[in-house]
């Protein structure tokens, strides 16, 4: 078994509690099972055969966001996140997964992207198609943006365009693999990976941008862990990154005076797995006429909405919506005008839940705002 | 839920679930066997061997005191234990269900309902996890001050139901001390207030009957605490001193002068050796003792210097503040793997607390009678937590490799616990200081009381008839 590895975690996590008050889903059902120590216990029985994987014993596995707020707590550095992708991979390894894990593989595999949206690139998005089939840089959207949240893609390739860099988008752009990773595919996700790569590498780009950081995760981390490299031949950036260079290069200026109070949420890919928590606060500093406020929880600390992949919004809807509202709440609280994330699944579903009590945009649009 | 195993639980399961929703109410094993173990090292060394623990036939998640009493009134018709949990990680054995029936997990009232600022006092849900509370007041420039080791795992509740204790208690007081007034759900499902206010002459305190009764005779649901403005300066010191004797004379000096410190922490030879070193990377020979005091800054300042001169009075080495600051950082580190003892060793926390002429003499006794009577034991301990007459010591046993057979390493383990909690008693300690009693020690409370303890079990009867509440816990018969 894959949890086989992690036998340092299970046995650390399993009789110690201390991280249960960062715990995004456990602070939220409030269901022992679903804290890491919850998860340590089930896993232990499982692998010492005194329970088994069957339904029960699965959901709270499926229910973790992996948003390492866990591991951020952790004097000992435990993996939580990492054991449960590794329970997963058992899980479909043993083909136990529910119907509605199956149908998110499915959606990924039959119509490239993990909404089951139909496999063109909509019509919103072709506004801003990239002019270009081989190019220096190449955007990379993700499902969310290209088929909920397409206002970023037309942000996003606004921005390229006038900084006048030499960029393409992959036609007909599939999902990036991640939810297949998260959910345990490993054999399947290894495969879309090798055949996106090869589709990536098709374009000639240097670097590839997107404005989705479980895409950037995935190219970054996923991909690198299962042998598909970017590291060597193209550089993945995330768009608070590619626009920040962008700027410290002089390509664009931010001009427009925007008097704004807003407050950042930090994402949980960018923050806690890649330490990019300053870049983009720096970014919006440097918008004439911003006033940053910051949230009671901000940094490794900030309250995860649970974005992973959009996987919880499918498998647990309730939950990924009460986590939206908390984060609503946090921002509301610090008298902001808007809540600004830097993803688009975040957006899509702190949006949901503001209601009428904070607007809430992306990094990229408030960009636009600034240079147009 | 699947289905249940016989007409009666099906009842229960419909009745409970009308009270509190579907959702909030499960049966099934994945969440039953999470609620089947707490820090308590028996359960924790059974889960690691592969023994089921005994586990509750439903947990339920109430979010108001009203569903907290509908569900004792079923409870309490039915006759099923109800065992309440709040965040599940006491060392006491005392929220595990080792009768079945119902865990009442109240981690779902956790709001915070009121900041008075003209009194300085907080009103909150008892299913508040400590530390969020916490984070609550500091945004308003206050604190309850009860930071124990364990305020990220525990509600408020537990530590109430638990007689807890902070790390400044010294300064602050226990949690008994932080009290203001309570609302209780009875075992028949009244609902309670005590006084608003704890200081007054209509009777005995009966907050104080309720604070350390862990669940055995009803379930604390809202509390009101004192708070505190957050210090304008707080600062901390370290010495080493040759030995742990010569550290207690600073530390008992200190506290007759009556200064007051917001902490003293003196850990003996061999926590210093071992633990000091390999959390704060100070490594020195002897005995190392921290202390804090805060507040307004002229005032620490002149306390501080007395304490200071009362230590190099002993011929300490005086570590500085950083080396007192370091400690404060990483006071919580102590308790995080792989800090901590773990699996497969067999440890356990004999904290007891006595009066400044038996302290050492208790330290001895228990010592003795850990390594003497066992000698795969080693015995180590600091003192944490400190009184105007004399102070806790928190005492600790490990054994490395105990018996691979479950029974045995029980055996082990508890004759460990009689022979060091007796050696305590004996010297003028007492039973425990701020863990609690649970299932752990409940053999052993007749013989601290005495005949006293008729007293609690009159009160156990004619609060909970039906003997519901957390049955076989805190030396009470069983169900």
């Amino acid at each position: 078994m894959y949890i086989k590895e992690y036998t340092d975690v299970i046995n650390a996590c399993k009789t110690c509690f201390m991280c249960r008050h960062v715990c995004t889903v456990g602070t939220e059902t409030q269901h022992e099972a679903d804290t890491p120590r919850g998860k340590a216990i089930l896993l232990h029985s499982i692998l010492n055969k005194t329970m088994q994987l069957d339904e029960e014993t699965i959901a709270p596995l499926y229910r973790c966001t992996t948003c390492g707020a866990c591991k951020n707590n952790c004097v000992g550095n435990y993996d939580m996140p990492s054991l449960i992708q590794a329970a997963r991979a058992d899980i479909i390894e043993q083909e136990k997964a529910s119907a509605e894990v199956v149908g998110i593989k499915d959606n990924i595999l039959d119509k490239g992207n993990i909404l089951g949206l139909k496999k063109d690139i909509p019509v919103e998005m072709q506004a801003g198609k990239a002019p270009l089939d081989k190019a220096e840089v190449l955007y990379f959207a993700g499902c969310h943006t290209t088929y909920l949240q397409s206002e970023l893609a037309e942000a996003m390739t606004k921005i390229m365009k006038q900084a006048e860099e030499s960029f393409t988008i992959l036609p007909g752009e599939v999902c990036c693999g991640k939810p297949l990773y998260l959910l345990g595919y490993r054999k399947a996700a290894k495969d879309w990976a090798n055949k996106l790569f090869q589709q990536i590498k098709a374009t000639g780009c240097k670097k590839i941008v997107t404005n989705c950081p479980s895409c950037y995760d995935a190219f970054k981390r996923n991909y690198e862990a299962m042998s598909v490299s970017f590291a060597t031949e193209i550089e993945v950036l995330h768009a608070v990154e590619y626009i920040s260079d962008l700027i410290a290069k002089g390509k664009i200026k931010l001009q427009k005076q925007l008097k704004k109070t807003v407050t950042y949420h930090d994402d949980d890919y960018l923050t806690r797995f890649h330490g990019l928590h300053e870049l983009p606060r720096q970014l919006l500093s440097a918008i004439p006429g911003i006033e940053p406020v910051e949230m009671r929880w901000n940094r490794e600390e900030a309250a995860s909405c649970g974005e992973a992949g959009g996987v919880l919004q499918q498998l647990y809807p309730q939950i990924s919506r009460s986590l939206a509202a908390r984060i609503i709440d946090g921002a509301v609280a610090t008298g902001a005008d808007r809540l600004v994330t830097v993803c688009p699944i975040t957006k899509g579903a702190l949006s949901a839940q503001a209601t009428e009590r904070i607007d809430v945009c992306d990094i990229i649009e408030l960009m636009v705002e600034t240079l147009m | 839920m699947k289905t249940s195993n016989s007409y009666l639980q099906e009842m229960l399961y419909s009745e409970l679930a009308d009270v509190v929703g579907r959702e909030d109410i499960t049966g099934n094993k994945a969440d039953k066997a999470a609620y089947s173990c707490d820090y308590y090292w028996i359960p924790e060394m059974w889960l690691d061997r592969g023994c089921p623990n005994p586990m509750a036939d439903f947990i339920v998640h109430p979010e108001t005191t009203e569903e907290v009493s509908r569900i004792l009134k079923i409870a309490g018709n039915y006759k099923i234990p109800v065992v309440t949990w709040g965040g599940g990680a006491g060392s006491q054995g005392g929220a595990l269900p080792v009768y079945g029936g119902i865990i009442l997990d109240t981690k779902k009232m956790n709001r915070v309902l009121n900041i008075d600022r003209d009194t300085f006092s907080v009103t909150a849900e008892t299913g508040i996890i400590t530390q969020h509370l916490e984070w609550e007041l500091e945004g308003e420039g206050l604190s309850t001050m009860h930071y124990p080791a364990s305020i990220s795992c525990s509600t408020l509740g537990g530590f109430l139901a638990h007689r807890g204790t902070g790390v400044l208690s010294t300064k602050y007081g226990k949690i008994e001390d932080m009290i203001m007034s309570m609302e209780v759900v009875l075992p028949d499902g009244k609902i309670i207030n005590t006084l608003p206010v704890p200081r007054h002459a209509a009777g005995p305190d009966l907050n104080q009957l309720f604070i350390g009764s862990e669940g055995t005779l009803g379930v604390i649901t809202k509390a009101t605490l004192k708070l505190h403005p957050l210090p304008a300066e707080r600062q901390f010191h370290a010495f080493i001193f040759k030995d742990m004797h010569a550290a207690m004379q600073a530390g008992k000096e200190i506290m007759l002068s009556r200064l007051r410190p917001s902490v003293i922490r003196l850990y003996d030879e061999a926590e210093t050796k071992k633990l000091i070193k390999r959390v704060l990377g100070i490594d020195k020979q002897g005995a190392y003792l921290v202390f804090g005091f805060e507040g307004d800054r002229e005032i620490v300042e002149i306390e501080k210097k007395r304490a200071i001169d009362i230590c190099l009075k002993q011929d300490s080495e005086d570590l500085g503040s950083e080396m007192g600051r370091s400690w404060w950082k990483h006071r919580y580190d102590f308790f995080y793997p792989p800090h901590m003892f773990a699996l497969p060793q067999a440890f356990g926390t004999l904290d007891t607390v006595a009066t400044f002429s038996n302290i050492e003499n208790v330290y001895w006794a228990m010592k003795r009678a850990v390594e003497n009577n066992f000698p795969e034991a080693v015995y180590i301990g600091h003192f944490s937590h400190w009184y105007e007459w004399g102070c806790m010591l928190y005492a600790r046993f490990i054994i490395d490799n105990p018996p691979q057979d479950p029974h045995e390493a029980a055996q082990l383990y508890n004759s460990v616990w009689d022979a060091g909690v007796r050696a305590a008693i004996n010297a003028g300690g007492v039973l425990n200081e701020h863990h609690g009693i649970g299932l752990k020690l409940g053999r052993l409370m007749k013989e601290q009381y005495g005949e006293a303890f008729s007293i609690f079990e009159k009160i156990k009867e004619a609060i909970d008839p039906n003997n519901i509440m957390n049955p076989g816990k805190m030396g009470f018969k069983g169900a």
